[in-house]
């Protein structure tokens, strides 16, 4: 895809297929990030509560 | 040097593939020359990695380099993969080197990809950047999760961290 055409149509505009891609990729890392960081915080202080 | 007792972390590999690339994998392991060793094939997955990043730059100016990027991406995977099958196999490991090099080599190895990325013209260098800093972040939340959780006393294991 990327040695034939290295650009996507999308909304109307033209924009570089990896742009496109690294964009859903930091999306998609960032929500992952943002998950974890909540799970893991409400774990920990489930495990260490204030006395 | 202190040698304190290392419990390495419990894996998820939750890809569908996963069942088949372990099998790949074992089969290759027992099939390997002798005097190829783990740290050979960690070598060759940093290496690959390096020309992958290379291949990305020169595709700025031939698109055969974009070819070159998939040859070096099927080197890195075999390096990358097979050197922790490979120890496994021979009842050769080393959790804590290999823990720690592993995550190391990735952490360089990324960060080739993307410069080379970022200067292929085919990523914009902002997006490149974006996207290791994201996976840098990540990273540093696996980590911290992966000491923090494993230390807790196992009743309070709710969830493994992954």
């Amino acid at each position: 895809m990327l040695f034939y055409c290295p650009m996507v149509q999308l909304a109307g505009s033209t924009y570089r297929l990896y742009d496109v891609g690294g964009a859903a990729g930091v999306t998609g890392l960032a929500l992952m990030l943002m998950a974890s960081i909540v799970r893991h915080t409400v774990q920990l202080y489930r495990a260490e509560r204030l006395p | 040097m202190q040698t304190a007792i290392f419990t390495e972390a419990d894996r998820a590999q939750v890809s569908f593939l996963a069942p088949l690339e372990k099998k790949t994998l074992i089969w290759l392991a027992r099939r390997t020359p002798a005097w190829i060793n783990s740290d050979h094939l960690t070598t060759l997955g940093l290496i690959s990695l390096l020309g992958a990043g290379l291949s990305y730059w020169y595709a700025r100016y031939h698109r055969s380099g974009l070819l070159l990027v998939a040859a070096c991406l099927a080197l890195n995977w075999l390096g990358d993969s097979l050197d922790g099958t490979l120890a496994r196999v021979r009842n050769r490991q080393r959790p804590r080197y290999g823990f720690y090099v592993d995550h190391i080599v990735d952490t360089f190895g990324v960060l080739l990809l993307l410069g080379g990325l970022a200067m292929s013209g085919y990523m914009r260098a902002p997006i490149a950047a974006g996207l290791l800093t994201t996976y840098y972040m990540l990273s540093i939340e696996v980590y911290l999760a992966t000491y923090t959780i494993r230390n807790l006393p196992s009743f309070l294991l709710e969830v493994q961290p992954h």
